[in-house]
């Protein structure tokens, strides 16, 4: 195997106590099924650094012992990840196998028929362990995500299978404990509630009151801010086909939302990625992290990396106007490339990597969120999640709550992207330029109309 | 030409079988660029698999767009900027250094250091240590007494603020060329005219700068070319944001063909990009050969 | 006088200060970056006293399993790509920058014109029909179609730099060996060539630095066997945070090769890049 990242240092104790769980753990699997019919091909598969991956280095030895198939991993950082890839599977040169991607993204490639209907490999009885792979453990949800039936605008949920998920991610808010009590605050319940103490949050032991995540991308209307929006009642497109992108409600959540990060977020807020979300608060300096990833939870309780090991609790997003709460999510999924000259042995990797025993695997080793249900009943899972929050259990609670009302609430279209790009951009102008949100959403969804 | 240099024909053979190798291969690279450059005469959409020849629409469509508009003016700024930074202050730097101590000897050394750090890593260096709450720069700002700034975050300073990171990255390349340029002054030039009385500053004003003149052209040149394209230091901090501040023609080509996957209008963006280089190139050399000739 | 000097001595002081705190203080902060943990890197206010530590060079540069550790490959890839880069533009470049400057070949200001503008082109109107035809051909992920590739950035800078240190070169010299007879190509070889050292040698370094400093061809052309270093410092920004610690690690040991060179050969660097215009 040559797998290309910088910081594996774990990797051969990790190997060792994996090659006896191998033998207690794939026998079944083994007797019945014929890992071993593609022995000798080899298949490059891409990957996104993140700790999915960092979690699953350490076991594809294994996984070539078990099949005789020889796997490049390519690690690459998110954006170049994106880049290499586009040019991959627009060339149709078929360099990648099997490749790390999410359902927005595959709206694209399954348009341009560039990546692989899935179900035909996952109903053969010849290339898939039936019984051992037990499909029906994904959460409903998170696989179906992946199903769509390629017309534009709808059919997702349904359709062809054109990945298979390894991490799911919801957003929640992150708060001190310490902070809260010092300034004798309850952690809000509703966007109203957060609204009427932003103005106090910087008043305690922390220099700033809070972080978000806030560029111009994709992701804003998508994630975090997505968040805050399906929680006052905006879809991007309502039931009748109409774009939502400057309805009252939408107007509503973005003042709300502006007038949130200006009172309460410092001045550089207009340009905040992950990376500073993340680091702000693991380095104490915030007293709330707001609508952030479920899963940056590892670091943040881990002293090793952040300084508020001892002083974090999670809760879910608040509620909006109407008392409902929503939210997205964000399914890190595997697929296949048509253009793959190895497709049999591609698919018995990712039935392999999505398999029960080495999801459970890798969610030990850090890979958040489980997406088995299996995985969420293993009791180490359980105990590793267990610790983390305010108190035990507490970010447990608070992923179950997220779990029920996070989805992809996003019609389904190649040029998505480009949409919701723009979109970005207009809450942007609302923060940077003072435009009336009306104006500024208005001209977004008139731009938005135009590239359907 | 000398009379005594009558080019036999096999000579004239030899210099053409000289150069042939690297003009071929240089040829061979050359075919992509021209499918690139045909790219942005079609519609070319990634995910299509059809594209069809459009002519100069894509050309027209962009003229007709304030967004790209605006890019190509911030991509001349940026330019400008660059120039009107480095240059004094690789001047500055080289004049400073032009001395044999060991001092201005270790600072000599030095002055490559930002070299060896790949672009693409010394832009993401510079964004935590430009991050306006945690990083360096403000807390070292703060600590002398200076007032802040919101550097890469703030629309109406992040412009410039890559421009802090380019003077970073590259002001070391025209200081050492300015240098050389300064070192290769013969000394009796200098002696002479302080023999004569001369100030310092008018030795500097009247025969350094004079000398000089073709090394800040030669100058100019690498750093105009350079940062017109300029891609990887905005790629590593604001990838065009905070809203568009940021958004230079390269940058918004990259987003066109690799965010929307319209190659098509990206390479049309891009064609642009290379005649303004390519004008902005062949005006500097012609500069550059007047000055030489003078 | 005397408080006229101490003025100046008083400025130059203050300017060579700040010289030093923005050009390499960052470096300096880089450097201990890379000696401290994650906790201590996002630490606020700024620490400057830590407990150092090595766990981010041994992260990347101690082998796991016996075989080579990735960092180390792509070191080696680097190597291998930049090394052979440089080879070749120079095996190509010196004898066309030769003709060049002194062949008299029509339109030959065009053509090294043509020569420098390959580097003028923005990266992004290449790599996706570079990418295509090296898929095609069977170049992608080799070496040899890595320095190929990078013939863009070497073979016009090496070209350029030797074509100006060429046409310095006194035209006498040729000149006695050529009523000889000696053709053109021996005349390169033993009359030229001995007395280019300095040129070829600040050339190699210059083309060497911008060739393993690149990012865009590592990213499109390359694949998991061939990456270059660039890509591997990369590696540490994951989709929710930058491993700043690895990060400097690696960009530290990066710039190793580059700095001994460089500061070996400074005096020839800035020779090499100027000569040309010294006329």
């Amino acid at each position: 195997m040559h797998a290309q990242h910088p910081s594996n240092s774990t990797f051969p104790a990790a190997l060792v106590a994996l090659g006896l769980a191998a033998a207690t753990a794939f026998p079944a699997m083994a007797q019945d099924f014929d890992w071993q019919q593609q022995s000798g091909t080899s298949i490059n598969v891409q990957l996104v650094s993140h700790q999915f991956v960092e979690a699953l280095e350490p076991l594809v030895p294994q996984f070539e012992e078990l099949t005789g198939i020889d796997v490049t991993l390519d690690v690459l950082a998110e954006q170049a990840a994106n880049e290499k890839l586009l040019a991959d599977l627009s060339t149709r040169a078929g360099t990648i196998d099997i490749f790390m991607t999410s359902p927005l993204q595959n709206w694209q490639y399954a348009t341009a028929g560039w990546i692989e209907e899935l179900d035909p490999y996952l109903k053969s009885t010849t290339l898939t362990d039936q019984q051992a792979y037990d499909v029906d453990d994904f959460f409903q949800g998170v696989l179906d995500s992946n199903r769509w039936t390629r017309e534009l605008m709808q059919g997702v949920g349904q359709g062809a299978l054109w990945g298979l998920p390894i991490n799911s991610e919801s957003y929640l808010l992150a708060y001190r404990p310490s902070v809260f009590e010092e300034l004798g605050l309850d952690v809000p319940e509703t966007y109203a509630q957060l609204l009427n103490i932003a103005e106090q949050l910087d008043d305690g032991s922390a220099e700033f009151g809070m972080i978000t995540r806030f560029d111009k991308f994709w992701d804003l209307p998508y994630l975090t801010f997505g968040t805050m929006l399906q929680s006052y009642g905006v879809e991007m497109i309502d039931t009748e086909g109409n774009l939502q992108v400057c309805s009252s409600q939408s107007v509503e959540a973005t003042e709300d939302f502006v007038t949130l990060i200006k009172t309460a977020s410092p001045e550089g807020a207009g340009a905040f990625t992950w990376y500073e979300a993340q680091q702000g608060f693991a380095a104490g300096q915030y007293a709330l992290s707001f609508n952030e990833a479920d899963l940056f939870a590892p670091v943040y309780e881990d002293p090793e990396q952040s300084q508020v090991a001892d002083d974090v609790g999670y809760a879910p997003t608040p509620l909006g106007p109407g008392g409902e709460r929503r939210a997205g999510a964000w399914i890190w999924s595997m697929s296949m490339n048509a253009a793959s000259q190895n497709k049999e042995a591609a698919w018995l990797f990712l039935s392999w990597v999505t398999s029960k025993e080495t999801m459970i695997e890798t969610n030990l080793r850090g890979n958040m969120n489980p997406v088995r249900k299996s995985a969420w009943q293993n009791e180490d899972v359980a105990a590793l999640v267990d610790s983390w929050g305010a108190y035990p259990g507490q970010y447990r609670e608070v992923t179950a709550t997220m779990g029920e009302v996070a989805a992809v609430r996003f019609p389904p279209h190649p040029e998505l992207t480009r949409m919701l790009d723009r979109w970005a951009q207009a809450v942007q102008e609302v923060y940077f330029n003072d435009v009336d949100a009306k104006t500024a959403l208005c001209a977004a969804q008139d731009d938005i109309a135009r590239m359907f | 030409m000398s009379a005594v240099n009558k080019p036999v024909i096999s000579s004239r053979m030899a210099y053409y079988l000289m150069f042939a190798p690297a003009l071929i291969l240089l040829l061979a690279v050359l075919y992509p660029f021209a499918q690139g450059v045909y790219l942005g005469f079609t519609d070319r959409k990634l995910y299509l698999p059809d594209a069809e020849f459009v002519g100069l629409s894509n050309f027209a469509e962009l003229l007709a767009d304030d967004d790209f508009r605006a890019s190509v003016v911030r991509t001349l700024a940026y330019t400008l900027a660059v120039i009107a930074v480095q240059l004094p202050l690789g001047l500055a730097i080289a004049v400073l250094l032009n001395r044999n101590s060991i001092m201005q000897r270790f600072l000599r050394n030095s002055l490559v250091l930002p070299l060896l750090i790949p672009p693409v890593v010394a832009g993401l260096m510079w964004k935590t240590m430009m991050q306006p709450q945690s990083g360096i720069v403000n807390w070292f700002l703060v600590s002398i007494g200076l007032p802040t700034s919101n550097w890469l975050s703030h629309v109406d300073t992040a412009l410039m603020s890559v421009v802090v990171i380019d003077t970073w990255v590259f002001t070391p390349f025209a200081a050492l060329i300015l240098l050389a340029g300064l070192q290769s002054i013969p000394d009796d030039l200098i002696e002479a005219a302080r023999v004569d009385g001369a100030g310092s500053w008018l030795i500097f004003r009247t025969i350094e700068l004079s000398w000089l003149l073709p090394f800040i052209v030669l100058v100019a040149l690498f750093r105009v070319t350079d940062s017109l394209k300029s891609f990887e230091l905005f790629y590593a901090t604001t990838r065009g944001g905070p809203l568009n501040a940021t958004r230079t023609m390269h940058i918004g080509a990259y987003e066109e063909a690799f965010r929307w996957s319209s190659i098509g209008t990206a390479m049309a963006v891009v064609f642009i990009l290379w005649c303004i280089s390519y004008l902005a190139s062949l005006f500097l050399m012609q500069l550059w050969q007047r000055r030489a000739e003078a | 006088m005397t408080v006229q000097r101490a003025v100046r001595a008083i400025l130059i002081f203050a300017s060579q200060c700040a010289f030093v705190i923005f050009f390499v203080f960052p470096i300096v902060w880089i450097l201990m970056m890379s000696l401290k943990s994650f906790r201590d890197i996002i630490a606020y206010p700024p620490k400057f006293v830590f407990a150092p530590t090595l766990e981010n060079y041994r992260d990347i540069l101690l082998a796991v399993d016996g075989g080579m550790p990735d960092y180390v490959r792509f070191l080696f890839n680097s190597a291998v790509i930049s090394g052979g880069a440089v080879a070749l533009a120079v095996l190509l470049g010196v004898p066309a920058a030769y003709a060049l400057a002194r062949g008299n070949i029509p339109g030959r200001g065009h053509i090294a014109f043509m020569f420098l503008s390959f580097r003028f082109a923005p990266e992004m109107m290449v790599i996706l029909p570079m990418f295509l035809l090296y898929t095609q051909v069977g170049l992608y992920d080799t070496y040899l179609g890595m320095i190929l590739a990078h013939q863009l950035i070497c073979l016009p800078l090496i070209i350029w730099i030797m074509m100006s240190f060429f046409q310095d070169i006194p035209r006498q010299i040729e000149e006695a060996a050529r009523i000889d007879g000696a053709s053109v190509f021996f005349l390169l070889r033993t009359v030229i060539l001995p007395i280019s050292g300095p040129g070829i040698a600040s050339a190699t370094i210059i083309a060497f630095i911008f060739s393993w400093n690149n990012l865009i061809f590592g990213l499109v052309l390359a694949g998991g066997s061939t990456r270059p270093v660039t890509m591997g410092i990369l590696q540490a920004m994951t989709f929710d945070q930058i491993k700043w610690g690895l990060m400097a690690a690696a960009a530290m040991i990066s710039a190793v090769p580059g700095m001994i060179a460089a500061i070996y050969l400074q005096r020839h660097i800035t020779r090499g890049l100027t000569l040309g215009a010294v006329k």
